[in-house]
Parts: structure tokens; sequence; C-alpha cells
């Protein structure tokens, strides 16, 4: 019996003795966060796992930082970290699937408040120094805020899933994921006034130097609708340029240049046009190769912010490449970066 | 002949350690002495060179009233579950939920859309026996049993003349309570076994919410579970010879799960309704040479699942699937020495999920061969062969040889290779967007050897047993983005290997009676083949596979009064590929008092038990909550008459 007993202790000493898996370090607490100096990056996260993070990248810095949210707060950002807005030394950071908006310090990225009462939240868009507007997925409908109490104060009713949305000369223009309209808000009367028929899968616009919004539609999610480029006149509400997109094309992320005359999306790789152009371009700028671009955004001097998500349960890889499209440097953030904003 | 192989069979099993395991689940018929036939299981043959994992007997007993996940959980298997009563799928040696089936009866339960088995949804009340099988067995029992399978199954039996009922009753903390009643009536040529089961927990249990500013006390909302089933087991023999057996088997069943918030999340809305039938037909049949048997079965399987999300601009999602297998077999004895078992196998499946997949349908045709040789007492060698066509496409044939030897009194060493195989499920293959109709199945190799050795000293009695394997799975199918769609492919290669340790001993002294059961199980399960440079997951462990995993449950008897303690540990695992993420170490401890008390030939139990008795707070999933502490009162009665 003995023996036995002996035999299996030294068995599962043997096994237990084996290499173990070296575990991930705690996050630091931030450092270095200075306005004009680099950027934000957003990363989602999975699905139900709660391992959203935020991180800062300094401009020329070899690495960014680690879950700054965590390391301040001594807590987890959330679920699915969808944008973050950046309101004057604030950050309006969305959570999507923990239905709420945490606002922090961006110095610190100490927690300042959190914002209750959505059901699906993605973007966030203040509207004048008190009010903002925050897009939903499921909720049919997009969430006034009250910046100042930071409460949700009354709701505007849309059908289907919004998106990112672009104020301009007093008019809010909502995307719109789930079917192919833009909708027109009027951000006085928090009334819907106008919608376009675009394409599906309408998720980013961007203004142009010429004061036309660009809005980049994929197509439904399902594959069986085409999706578009078009170009608006945000003053008549008519579309004057559009492009045909096939459908499942995956196009998104679109961005605009410094100078705002020249577009970037991502469609397998990195797309580049000017405004003026009369097609889309059939070549990718920066070519996606291996890697699985997620997130695209443009920051000054022209750079481009481009991240890998690889597997999707990993931690990303982020590029900066130059205006001419050469790759510059590289560093891991979180899982699932797919937002980017210059700060 | 059928003497002779109920005869050889029993003996394979009980030399492989399968006997203990199928006595593990303590059952109506193991309470009035009528042993199952376990000719009807031919696991037996089939794993030759394999040692199963047994179940703690007294833990077996003690939750009849549970889900098999709890059952499981508590002897030493992995389970990963979102919470209790919640989706809960076990991945044995380091694989995927969709390489561990559960075949019930002989019949392969695999969900046909996702290849995933939910353990939350089998209740243990409804089986005479469970066996965990870890082990590739893909030649015997087709795709999928990569990393191993758990058998369970429901029989009535023909013999002597009784009647016998059971009743159960537990009730337990956040609002749980499950009833069972069995009735079961034999007589020479026919048996009948009905039973009935149902389960209500409310699950509005506390947790810290360390997502929440100073990690407040929540309590968990929309986290209710309700099951109910019944089963009805019928066998017959007509004519004095005995020759023949007709068999019936129903299985209907109904889950309603809310399915709560993740620490995360605000609250949660969402829910899942599972609703499955399942019908059996069995004839099994002695021919007049006394020298060839023949089974032959058919069965029906019907699932639907809704679920519902909650959202307002969110549908629900409804799965409907239909199975339908036919197999039949001969086994014949060549020579004294000599079995060889044959047969066919054809299963048609449909599947139809709203909004994502239309109706779908898949025919499979498989021939296997088993050879069984006995070239000495105690050494026993089995070569099988399997080969599938799937929609008239023929797969590479798989198969196994296993040995296994008793070289003395003491110790017998075993051993099995085999080939094996998973083809892909109706989600990989169709959904819209994503399936890839052009996938190939997943093959594995499978290697292990075991020892084992059994000591027995008067009242005394001891046993252990070590067990090594390695196995590598090419093309394992994985989703991944291409272009906005995600898309299954065959990209991986995965290398595991480990070892399993059972240590189990009895010690009697006076009125006193200790029975112990020592587990520690060690797997590297990792990945081989990164999709690109920027991988980060090349030779890292497996997402959800702990390295070590270790358990002991021991049963203090005193007359008819019992204490269990049982412990588990299980090692962190990593939840990002790259192990940037991870989930920690936890140990659980139960505790039960117990008392079994007899009456002329009625019995009856009570007990009390303590769950997560440290009141550990741990999760298995990233922020889904685990029940802390908890009680629960069980009860149980057994009423037998018999005429001899």
């Amino acid at each position: 019996m003995n023996k036995l007993l002996i035999s299996f202790a030294a068995v599962v000493v043997l096994f237990a003795a084996c290499k173990q898996d070296p575990l991930p370090e705690p996050p630091a607490p931030a450092q270095g966060i200075q306005p004009g100096q680099g950027v934000f990056i957003v990363c989602e996260g999975n699905f139900m796992f709660g391992n959203s993070s935020v991180h800062y990248w300094k401009y020329g810095d070899a690495e960014c930082s680690s879950d700054l949210f965590q390391a301040a707060n001594n807590r987890p950002l959330g679920d699915v970290c969808q944008s973050l807005t950046i309101i004057g030394n604030r950050g309006y950071v969305v959570m999507n699937n923990s239905n709420r908006v945490e606002v922090v310090s961006l110095n610190d990225f100490k927690s300042i408040a959190t914002i209750n009462g959505f059901t699906s939240p993605r973007y966030l868009l203040p509207v004048n120094s008190a009010k903002a507007y925050v897009s939903d997925l499921y909720a049919n409908r997009i969430s006034i805020v009250d910046l100042n109490t930071n409460d949700v104060t009354g709701r505007i009713s849309l059908a289907g899933k919004t998106e990112q949305m672009l104020l301009h000369n007093g008019e809010v223009f909502v995307t719109n994921s789930e079917n192919n309209k833009l909708y027109v808000i009027n951000p006085q009367t928090d009334s819907l006034t106008d919608s376009l028929v675009l394409a599906d899968g309408g998720s980013s616009l961007v203004l142009d130097a010429n004061e036309k919004l660009w809005v980049l539609c994929s197509g439904n999610w399902q594959g069986s609708t085409s999706g578009g480029l078009f170009r608006i006149n945000p003053a008549t509400h008519l579309i004057e340029q559009s492009f045909a997109l096939p459908p499942s094309s995956g196009a998104k992320s679109l961005c605009l240049s410094p100078q705002a005359d020249t577009l970037y999306y991502l469609q397998n790789g990195v797309k580049r046009m000017a405004i003026t152009d009369q097609q889309l371009p059939a070549q990718a700028f920066i070519a996606q190769g291996t890697r699985n671009f997620y997130a695209l955004a443009c920051v000054p001097g022209g750079e481009l912010m481009v991240s890998d998500a690889v597997d999707f349960v990993q931690r990303s890889y982020v590029y900066r490449y130059s205006a001419a499209g050469a790759e510059l440097q590289s560093v891991r953030a979180g899982i699932n970066a797919g937002f980017i904003v210059h700060y | 002949m059928k003497e002779t192989l109920r005869t050889y069979l029993a003996g394979i099993l009980f030399v492989c350690g399968c006997l203990p395991a199928l006595q593990a689940q303590d059952s109506l018929r193991q309470a009035v002495k009528k042993p199952v036939v376990i000719t009807e299981w031919r696991g037996g043959l089939s794993s030759t060179g394999l040692i199963p994992l047994p179940i703690d007997s007294a833990l077996a007993s003690q939750y009849l009233q549970q889900n098999l996940s709890e059952l499981l959980m508590r002897n030493g298997v992995f389970i990963k579950s979102y919470g209790s009563g919640s989706l809960a799928t076990a991945g044995l040696r380091g694989s995927s939920a969709s390489h561990t089936p559960a075949i019930w009866n002989d019949i392969n339960l695999q969900s046909s859309a996702n290849g995933q088995i939910d353990f939350a949804l089998l209740p243990a009340f409804l089986f005479d026996f469970v066996l965990v099988q870890p082990g590739s067995t893909s030649a015997a029992w087709g795709s999928g049993a990569i990393g191993g399978a758990v058998f369970i199954a429901s029989a009535a039996q023909p013999g002597d003349s009784m009647m016998a009922v059971r009743l159960t009753t537990q009730h337990g903390s956040f609002g749980e309570n499950g009833q069972g009643l069995q009735f079961m009536l034999s007589r020479s040529r026919m048996a009948v076994s009905v039973r009935g089961v149902r389960h209500l927990a409310i699950n509005n249990f506390p947790f810290r919410n360390i997502t929440l500013p100073a990690s407040p006390e929540q309590t968990l909302g929309n986290a209710a579970t309700f099951m109910q089933a019944a089963t009805a087991d019928f066998a017959f023999t007509p004519g004095r010879k005995g020759n023949h057996q007709l068999g019936a088997h129903v299985w209907v069943q109904e889950n309603n799960r809310h399915i709560p918030p993740s620490m995360a999340q605000t609250h949660s809305e969402a829910t899942q309704y599972d609703r499955s039938a399942r019908f059996l037909l069995t004839h099994s049949a002695t021919l007049r040479d006394q020298k060839t048997f023949m089974r032959t079965r058919s069965a029906i399987l019907i699932d639907e699942l809704i679920y519902t999300s909650g959202f307002v601009s969110d549908s629900s999602a409804i799965t409907h699937g239909l199975t339908q297998i036919t197999e039949t077999e001969l086994t014949r004895e060549l020579a004294p020495k000599i079995i060889l078992n044959a047969g066919i196998n054809h299963t048609y499946s449909q599947v139809e999920v709203s909004r994502f997949l239309s109706l779908q349908r898949m025919n499979r045709t498989s021939v296997f061969v088993l050879a069984g040789f006995l070239p000495a007492r105690g050494v026993r060698i089995a070569a099988q062969f399997r080969m599938e066509l799937v929609n008239g496409r023929v797969l590479q044939p798989v198969g196994s040889i296993g040995i296994s030897s008793v070289r003395s009194m003491w110790v017998r060493l075993s051993a099995n290779v085999s080939r094996n195989y998973r083809i892909p499920t109706f989600n990989d293959l169709y959904w819209q967007p994503g399936g890839n109709p052009y996938l190939k199945p997943e093959k594995s190799w499978n290697a292990e050897a075991s020892a084992n050795t059994t000591v027995h000293n008067g009242k005394h009695s001891a046993s252990i047993s070590l067990t090594g394997f390695v196995r590598e799975v090419n093309d394992w199918i994985q989703w991944i983005p291409d272009g906005a769609v995600w898309t299954p492919r065959n990209v991986l290669k995965v290398w595991s290997r480990g070892a399993e340790t059972r240590f189990t001993f009895s010690f009697k002294w006076r009125k006193w009676k200790l029975e112990n059961s020592l587990g520690y199980d060690y797997v590297r399960s990792i990945n081989k083949r990164a999709i690109s440079p920027n991988d980060n997951s090349l030779n890292k462990q497996l997402i959800y596979v702990p390295a070590h995993r270790a358990f002991v449950a021991a049963t203090l008897i005193h007359k008819h009064i019992y204490f269990t303690w049982s412990q588990q540990f299980t090692s962190h695992f990593f939840t990002a590929t790259d192990h940037s993420t991870y989930i920690p170490a936890y140990t659980l401890a139960q505790v039960t008092i117990g008392s079994k008390l007899k009456l002329k030939k009625h019995r009856a139990e009570c007990f009390v038990r303590v769950n997560n008795v440290f009141n550990t707070a741990y999760t298995l999933m990233p922020l889904r909550p685990m029940p802390p502490r908890s009680f629960q009162l069980g009860l149980r009665f057994d009423f037998q008459t018999t005429n001899q």
C-alpha cells in the first residue's frame, strides 16, 4: 500500500514540476499621456470575455502603454470597447456590450463617471457643449446624453443599427449598418429631419476639404447586397457621386488625410483615393499580405495607423505608416484593436 | 455462444477496469441487484488498450439529481461552464468541445449543427451508468471521438419477477429543487423502466462584481433554469429459447434557461429553450449456429433550440435538427480465441437555422470491422477499421490497434494506437455568411500506454493506474477572418501529450470503512502552426486547457452513516491564444453527510451537502460568476417487491 501511495505521489510531483506557462504581468500605471503626442488605441477584446482595454502610444516610442483603465482604476474596463471620443481633457469610452459609457480623465485615465441606460452603444458625438448623442446597435434609437450630469436625458427613435455620426453645419448625419439609410437629425430639436437612401452597411463617414460628406457602406453582413462609397452634398442632402462596392467587400474604417483631400479605407489592405478621383482604387495602397487589418486611422503629419488583429483572440499589432505608405514602426496593443484616435 | 460472448465481454470490461465505473452510477437496477447486461455496451472490446476514468461511486450516488457536468467536474473532468445550469462542454485531454461526444446506448448525441454536447442538458438520474473514456475512438464511434467520449446508458432487462420504484427529491440554496421518479418492472421475458425528472434553480446567488468600483456585491439575475425529462426503456424476449431480444428507448426533454449577464454587462434578457426527443429501437439475436450474434438499432433524434437575445431589434434564432441512425452488426466467434465483429451504419442528418442556415442535409454511411484475438489468458489484442462515405465522398479510412495484457497478478499493461477524424459540422460547412463547403475532415493520430496495479489485502484494497498519451491533430478547423466574413479553415496543427493517474483504496476497520479516490491529470496541448508571422500562439498551450488538474474524494462510512469530502484543483488556464489573459487557478471543496437505511428490501438515503465549502470566488469563463457556498438536502427511497 505504501509503495502505491509513494508511486502516485512521485508521478504527481514529476508532472507538476513540468514547464509552467508564464502569466502576464499586471498593467502599469499610465505615463506620458500628453495632448498631441500620440494615439489612443481602443481594443474591443472578445465578445463576452470582458477583456477590453485602451492603450496610449506616444509617437516614436518602441512600446505602447499597458491597459490604462485597469491600471488606473483597479478593475477591468468591460466588454467590447467600441470607441473613444475626446472632449477637452475627458475621454468618453463607449463600452458596447457593457451597455455603458465610461468617462475618464485623459491625463491618468481615472474614472470620473459612468453613464448607464444604453442597450448596445457604439459611438458618442458631442453636438454642443452640454449634449451628446450615442448611437446604438439594438435599441432602434440613439440616446441623448447630458455632458454635465452624465445622464441619459432623451431618445431619438431611429430604425436599425446606428453607427458613426458627424456634426456639420447644424445637422447630425447618422450612419446605419442594418439598412441603407443615412439619417439626418436636427440637434436643436432632437428630431429626425431627413433620410437618404445609400446602400446597406453604412458605418463610417468623413467631411472633406470641399465640405462634402463621404459615407462608406460595406453591404449587408449576410453578403447578399452591394455596398458603396458615396459623396453627398450636406447642404442639399443630394448624392453627388457614388462608387459601387461588391457584396462582402469588407470595406470599412473610412478616414481622411489631415488636408482633407485624400480618402483612406480598409478593403483587403489600405485603399487610397483622392476626393477628386472618378473611380475606386483597384490596388491597395498598403497591401495586407498575411496581416489581418482591422482598424485604420489617419493622424497628423499624414501618417496612417493600421491594426492587425491576427486571430482575434490575441493581442493586436498596430503599425505606423508614413504618408508614402512606408512601414515605420509597430507595437503590440490589446486584443482586437478596433479604433484609433489621435490625442 | 451468447453466454460465451457475454462472459467474454464481461471479462474484458472487468479487466479494463470498466466495471467499477459501470457500477458507479447508483442505479435502481443495482439497488435491486440486477446488473446491467453489459453485452449491450460494445465499448469494452473496441476500447482495448484504453483505460477509462472511474467515476467515484459515492459521488455518483450523491449527484443523481444533478446534471452530468456537475458529476464529471467532481471526478476530475474539466468542464467549460458558463455558470450553474448554463452551457457546459467537456474537452478531454486538451481537445475541443466538438472532440468529446456523449454516446447514449451506442448512439452518438453530438449536435450535427455545431458538433458539441451540452452536458448541462444531461440529467444524471436518467442513466444506469456513466463512463468517461479518454482517448481517441473514431474507429469505433465514428467522427468526433478524438479527445475521448462519455458513455451513458439506460436499460431494462428481463429476468426475475420484480417491481421497484425509486423516488428522489433535492432542495438547495438559491431556489433549487428537483424530483425524480422511476418505476421498473421485470418478468422473465419482458422488462420496462420509466423515469421522470425535473429540476428548477433560480440561481440568484450573490457575487462580487469586480468590474465595478469597490467591487460591490450583486445578485445574479436572469439566471433561472428549468429542466424536465422522461425516459422509457423497454425490453422483450420473445420465444422460450431467448435467442432474440427487442428493445425500445424513448427520451424526451425540455430545458428553459435564462442566460445571465456577465459581470461586465448591466443586464440580460437572453433566454435559451432546448427541446429534444430521442427514439431508439434495438434488436439483438443469437443465430442458430450459436456462434453468431447480431444487433440492429435504429434511432431518431430530434432537437430544437430557440435563442432569444431580448434586444428590441434582434430577433430570435431557431435551430432545428433531425438525425436518423441505423446500424447493424454481426459478431462471430471464428475460432475459440478469435472474435470478429463487422457492421454498417447509416446516418442521415438535417439542420436548419433561422436567418443563418437554410435546410441542409447530409448522408453518411460507414462500415466497420473489429477483430479480437486472445492469444493467452489475460492477454487480448483488438484491431479495428472504419471507412465512411459522406454524401457519397469516401473519407480516408481510420483504424486502431489495442493490446491489453495481464503479465502477473499485479500489473496490467495496455497500449493503443489509432487514427481518427472529425468531419466538419453543418455550421462549418453552410453557415451564411462564411460557411466553407470545401473543408476537409480533421485528422489525428493518438497513441497511449497504461500500467495498472491492484492490490487486495484481506479487507483492504488499492489500485493505481498511470496512462501516458500523445496526440497530433492536423487540419484542426478554426474560424478565421476572410475580408469582412469569418470563415472556417483547416489551419491548426495541435500536438497534445500528458498523463492521467488514479489512485483508489478501500480500508476497513471494525465497523468503519474508508473509500478514497485520488486523481491527477497533466496535459500539454499546444498549437504547432501559426496562421501568420504575427501569430503569437505558436507553441503555446491552447486556450481553456488547464495544464494541471487534481481531485480527491474520500468517504468514511460507519454503519449506515457516511461522510464524504471531495476537493478539486484546477490550475490557471489562458483565454487568449498568446497567453495575455487567463483565468486564475482555483480549488473547490464539497462535504456531504448522509445516511443509508435498509428495511427488508427497501432502501432510503438522505444527505446534506455543502458545496464550495471555502466560499471560493471563481469563474470558469471570464466574468461569469460561479455559485458561492451553498447547501443541498437530498432524499431517496427505493421500494422493491420480488416474486420468485
